[in-house]
């Protein structure tokens, strides 16, 4: 399932930009032609960030039209 | 998990070199690296003291963008409450745009094997279908009508099959398990193409992991794209799958020996084709009978002519 390489990226990414910091959420884009399925990702994600600063994160996505594949913006534990 | 130790847990993929040497590339990048001599015990707890070696460009050159607008858009006003009951505990949060392409990692690991590739003349196809259209046998009787300067990556999920049939042939492989992957990424190839070493100039055949789907998505550094598509598997897989399809640089229709068996309409899956990839050639091949081989050999010499050429 790619979804599982996927969705560690995404982690991995968010990860990286938040340093320390604790995630709170985060937004992807998902265009209806990107070969991605929103449900494997949501179910994928929860099993990604236990032990990351994304653990208990949550998972928002806005849909698109095209191939879009995007982490459009995370929310962080404002210190 | 690795097959021989177990050792690999965590491990997204497992390159198995010549001699048994194998490393696991693991989740965060790095790569672990050794040799099993002989089938002794794996029971010490992880002390191998695998070189983790990063003698390999770590291009670390995305640009870090840092013009995320920090809106503080939590609108909570703070009313000074006092009474009794518990203090009301916030946590306040900031929303940091990011605007990252999730796929932009692979997107530039897949850039650098291309540049690597062009540099040493080599012509890198990724070779993808659905599992058991004939890849590996189609490579089994290209590799002795090509002879020298070839060399194969071979993706699975697990075991070494596929290598095994490619280096009875007498060519260089590396087999590249994918564990719980369903397909192959760049970093993979990679570091499949550092055990591998191919010759400058020859032609390297990346056979990725049978599916449909997800390879479809993941650029490897590749010359072209060539999708298998047997006779067997119906008219109707290119609507089905139309990612494949429509990324493909060239379509082979394979086992063409065993229409006489079928019901399959080559003319209908050749419009099908059409719909999703259009202007993509397609060639009608069987390795059973050698039917259209010649043409895929053509295609082959030609675009030997120019390795790292634009599609
Ligand atoms: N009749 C016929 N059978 C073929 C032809 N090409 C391959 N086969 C058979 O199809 C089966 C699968 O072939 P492989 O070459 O292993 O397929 P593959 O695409 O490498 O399979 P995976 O690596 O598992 O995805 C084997 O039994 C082959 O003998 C062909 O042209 N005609
Ligand atoms: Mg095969
Ligand atoms: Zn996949």
């Amino acid at each position: 399932m790619h979804e599982l390489s996927i969705t560690h990226n995404i982690v991995a990414a968010v990860a990286e930009r938040a340093g320390n910091r604790t995630v709170k959420s985060v937004l992807l884009q998902i265009g209806e032609k990107a070969g991605i399925d929103r449900q494997a990702i949501e179910f994928c994600f929860e099993l990604c960030t236990q032990g990351t600063v994304l653990e208990g994160a949550r998972l928002d996505v806005e849909p698109a039209s095209g191939t879009e594949l995007l982490i459009r913006s995370m929310e962080v534990v404002d210190v | 998990m690795c097959e021989t130790c177990g050792c690999s847990d965590g491990a997204v993929a497992t390159i198995v070199g010549a001699g048994g040497e194998h490393s696991h590339l693991m989740a965060d990048g790095t790569v672990v690296r050794h040799r099993h001599a002989e089938a002794h015990a794996h029971d010490h707890p992880h002390d191998h003291d695998h070189p983790h070696d990063h003698d390999h460009p770590h291009d670390h050159d995305h640009a870090h963008d840092h013009d995320h607008a920090h809106d503080h858009d939590h609108p909570h006003p703070h009313p000074l409450r006092m009474g009794p009951g518990p203090k009301p505990v916030h946590i306040g949060t900031v929303t940091e745009t990011l605007a990252i392409k999730v796929l932009d990692k692979n997107d530039r690991l897949a850039a650098r094997n291309r540049s690597y590739l062009k540099d040493h003349l080599i012509l890198a196809l990724n070779l993808m279908s659905s599992p058991g259209s004939g890849k590996t046998t189609l490579l089994e009787r290209t590799l002795v009508e090509l002879g020298s300067k070839v060399a194969v990556l071979e993706g699975d999920q697990a075991t070494s099959r596929d290598a095994e049939r490619i280096a009875a042939t007498g060519t260089k492989v590396v087999q590249i398990n994918t564990g719980k992957g369903c397909h192959l990424e760049a970093d993979m190839v990679w570091h499949g193409l550092e055990s591998l070493g191919p010759e400058p100039g020859s032609v390297l055949f990346i056979e990725n992991v049978g599916n449909l789907v997800c390879p479809a998505l993941f650029d490897l550094g590749e010359a072209a794209k060539v999708v298998l598509f047997s006779v067997t598997e119906g008219e109707d897989k290119p609507q089905k799958y139309p990612h494949m399809f429509g990324a493909a640089d060239l379509i082979l229709l394979t086992k063409t020996d065993l229409t006489p068996h079928l019901d399959f309409d080559l003319s209908l899956a050749r419009r099908n084709l059409a719909q999703v990839a259009p202007g993509v050639p397609i060639m009608e091949v069987s390795t059973k009978n050698g039917a259209g081989l010649a043409d895929w050999y053509g295609w082959l010499r030609q675009r030997q002519q120019d390795p790292g050429g634009a599609k």
